[in-house]
């Protein structure tokens, strides 16, 4: 057998395919794959994939597209009047995206035009103070702004905006412009703003949980070559990331636009899954209907499509299998055992039947198990806290929601531990917070998780350290780390080993995105490592296993606080069958 | 008709760093040449990453747009080609994940022969039924490969896109999705290797 030789092959296969193989190499892979019929075949499927990938034709742009372009840059620009321009804005599609960033990243800025100038030197200050996540935030929120000619914007602001650029030195420019142009701001301008937002508050905020939209002039407009680059921000968030007085407002404005009942959507079936929990759908929607058989479930085909329920928790499903009755046994699920599906009705009758529902994104058991028949155990059918392999306990997770069989929506626990900074490296730095400090710092980490439908299970205070378990929707798992991030919060998430490699893979995307991945051994590692650096007198984004922080030095031992956020799940979820007692008879 | 016009910027002599500067000082003739210039390259990989024209058409315009607003924040250290790849893949990105989590249909793509439905079948009569494999059945293969290609993760499809399609060697790749090298050759082994998998019934005879 080759076998050895197979593996090398398949280690050597990128390289090979490549051609940067050394000679000696490349003549033993073709040896290799002279002998071995089956390498033979997975290379020639590789290189038949890269022949056709650079075959695939190429497509010239749309003759049309050009000018569109610039149309949208120049001409359009200049004959349509701003408030079309402006209302171009608010098509459905823009403001699902838009809202779907306001969704994600979180921030409220509460501008004047509302609260009138004294909140917005706060707003300020809390914009300053959060800045590296903030930019972040801002960074997507202006894929709104929008450039137009100078020409065509009413002289007198192009003017303003000129002036005021001019004034502002360039350090004090990001501070400054708010203010300057804002309160010099020409009259049909701030109309004009206040006809989007209140459309936007119209459109957007029925849709979106807890949105809040306000407008926003912490952006200046600026003057680039002939162009008035104009933000028209569409600003909106949760509140609770402003101090406390703008919040107080913000929440009142909250009951306003708040999402009460869900709309009628073509939002199709709802898709969660613990490590991606940043979709936020809203509303509420019946997915399938759920059996519930003496030891079994059972969910009718209609309910469910196969593509969804693999999407869901790693699943698979045999297609091929042949349509015959099986028998699903939650308590072989339990023991580690693939997970099956069940393909045709299991044998018996159904006990009880429910609807599945997904509401705000989180599924949700609707009016299950309504009894039918016999009676079953009242005790709890699976306690999802056996699993021993975190893996595996996702992905029947995923599968529990899917079902519709869980008690209670998916919570998954998240331990935050506020820390002043490892020790070592706090004596290293000199570095203090004091408890005063901290325990502002905990107040808003609860304050963040109660706005994302959380709540904390305990706090543990010592002296430099402040743990809060806490459960949260899986759903708002991401929201809230972004909040908390927005706050300046320096987060570290921990991976189930199964996705670390996935996890590693994306640590760079992360990064951009704020996010850093660690596994547990890294986070270990980190600190012992850098602290050998730090005493070799070496720059801190050398150190190797520092994963993401490495990037921005200094983060890892900044005298800051810092929290460790384990994403570990350890979700306690109970699935019950129907209770003897609420059994009617058939 | 744009081809034609403005002396000062379309002479083929013009170099894309005069060109670039004009831009960056506001010069609109300037940035229509640098479009047209770049057009077919953006709207292709777009339309490669998206599946669909309309989408494609869409990002193509929002790249450019996004290109002239940040045009100033081009420095000339990397090639404006891979600047501008890296417009294209964040957006596309965004666009992806916003289709992805309203989900209504990943991928409508023009070229695909087949709907989902048929192709489950093509599934289980290919992999009962081998059939020998002529001319037809390398047209079927490259189809089902633009169709199998949106399968994969967007992650994927650009590493594979921007390797195979486009011939951007591993560093540029690199510098396009601001990653480390070697998360650019990791990604692109696994995402052909997916491919490969999703491609299994058609292969696997």
């Amino acid at each position: 057998m080759t076998t050895e030789q197979c593996k090398t092959f398949l280690q050597l296969l990128d390289d090979y395919l490549d051609k940067t193989l050394e000679p000696e190499r490349q003549a033993e892979i073709e040896r290799h794959i002279e002998q071995c019929a089956r390498c033979r075949h997975e290379l020639e499927a590789h290189q038949r994939i890269i022949a056709s990938l650079k075959q695939l034709e190429k497509k010239s742009a749309p003759v049309t597209l050009h000018t569109e372009v610039m149309a949208r840059l120049q001409g359009r620009a200049a004959s349509i009047p701003w408030r079309s321009r402006i209302q171009s804005l608010l098509s459905p599609r823009r403001l699902r995206v838009a809202m779907e960033i306001a969704a994600v990243f979180i921030v409220v800025f509460i501008g004047w035009q509302i609260f009138n100038s004294p909140s917005l030197q706060v707003t300020l200050r809390d914009r300053k103070a959060t800045t590296p996540g903030e930019a972040r935030y801002l960074g997507t929120a202006l894929e709104t702004e929008r450039a137009a000619p100078l020409s065509s914007v009413p002289a007198t602001l192009g003017e303003t905006v000129a002036k005021v650029e001019a004034e502002i030195s360039k350090d004090a420019m990001e501070e400054e412009a708010a203010f300057g142009i804002t309160t010099t701001e020409p009259p049909e301008k701030t109309e004009l703003k206040k006809e989007v937002y209140e459309s936007l508050a119209r459109q957007v905020a029925p849709q979106v949980e807890g949105v809040v939209i306000v407008p926003s002039t912490a952006t200046p407009d600026k003057v680039a070559g002939d162009q008035l680059v104009i933000k028209e921000e569409i600003v909106g968030g949760r509140a609770g990331l402003s101090p406390a007085p703008l919040r107080e407002k913000a929440l009142t404005l909250k009951e306003e636009f708040e999402f009460r009942e869900a709309p009628e959507q073509e939002t199709p079936p709802v898709q969660i899954s613990l490590s991606e929990a940043e979709a936020i759908p809203t509303g509420e929607e019946k997915l399938g209907v759920l059996e519930y058989h003496a030891g079994q479930l059972y969910a009718p085909p209609e309910s469910m499509s196969v593509e969804e329920a693999e999407k869901l928790g790693d699943l698979h499903f045999d297609m091929k299998a042949k349509p015959e009755a099986k028998v699903v046994d939650y308590s072989a699920i339990l023991s580690s055992e693939a997970p099956q599906v069940v393909p045709e009705l299991p044998t018996g009758p159904a006990i009880a039947r429910g609807e599945i529902v997904a509401k705000n994104g989180i599924l949700m058991q609707s009016e299950l198990p309504q009894p039918l028949g016999s009676p079953v155990a009242d005790k709890p059918v699976a306690d999802v806290d056996a699993f021993k392999d975190q893996d595996l306990k996702m992905a029947f997770l995923g599968r529990a929601e899917q079902k519709g069989v869980l008690e209670k929506p998916s919570m998954s626990s998240a331990s935050v531990v506020i820390s002043a900074a490892p020790g070592e490296a706090r004596r290293l730095f000199g570095s203090y917070v004091s408890a005063e400090d901290l325990s502002k710092q905990s107040k808003a980490v609860e304050r963040i998780l109660h706005q994302n439908r959380g709540k904390v299970l305990s706090m543990k205070e010592s002296k430099d350290e402040i743990t809060i378990k806490s459960l949260l929707p899986a759903s708002a798992y991401r929201k809230f780390v972004d909040q908390l991030e927005l706050k300046g919060f320096t987060i570290k998430r921990e991976v189930p080993p199964k996705l670390l490699d996935r996890a590693r893979e994306e640590e760079t995307d992360a990064s951009k995105a704020g996010y850093r991945y660690y596994s547990q051994m890294q986070i270990r590692d980190s600190y012992g490592e850098s602290r050998k650096l730090i005493q070799k007198g070496e720059p801190m984004r050398e150190a190797p296993g520092l994963g993401l922080v490495e990037k921005r030095p200094g983060v890892q031992v900044a005298p800051t606080p810092v929290i460790i956020f384990e994403s570990s799940i350890s979700i306690t979820i109970i699935i019950q069958g129907a209770s003897p007692s609420s059994a009617s008879t058939p | 008709m744009t081809d034609k016009a403005q002396p000062d910027v379309n002479s083929s002599a013009t170099s894309e760093e005069s060109l670039i500067s004009q831009c960056q000082e506001g010069n609109l003739q300037a940035f229509d040449h640098l479009i047209l210039r770049y057009q077919d390259m953006v709207y292709n990989l777009a339309y490669r990453l998206l599946g669909n024209e309309d989408d494609a058409q869409d990002l193509t315009q929002e790249v450019f747009l996004t290109c002239f607003r940040k045009i100033n924040t081009f420095k000339g250290q990397s090639r404006f080609s891979t600047w501008l790849y890296r417009i294209v893949v964040n957006h596309a990105k965004n666009i992806w994940k916003y289709r992805e989590r309203r989900a209504v249909k990943k991928h409508e793509s023009l070229d695909a022969p087949v709907g989902d439905e048929d192709d489950e079948r093509a599934y289980q009569v290919a992999d009962c039924n081998p059939s020998p494999r002529d001319h037809a059945a390398a047209r079927e293969e490259l189809s089902l490969l633009k169709e199998r290609l949106y399968r994969l993760s967007m992650d994927h499809r650009q590493v594979l896109l921007l390797r195979y399609v486009e011939g951007l060697s591993y560093e540029e790749i690199a510098e396009v999705l601001h990653c480390t090298l070697g998360t650019v050759k990791s990604r692109i082994s696994r995402a052909r290797r997916e491919l490969r998998k999703a491609m299994g019934d058609v292969l696997d005879h």
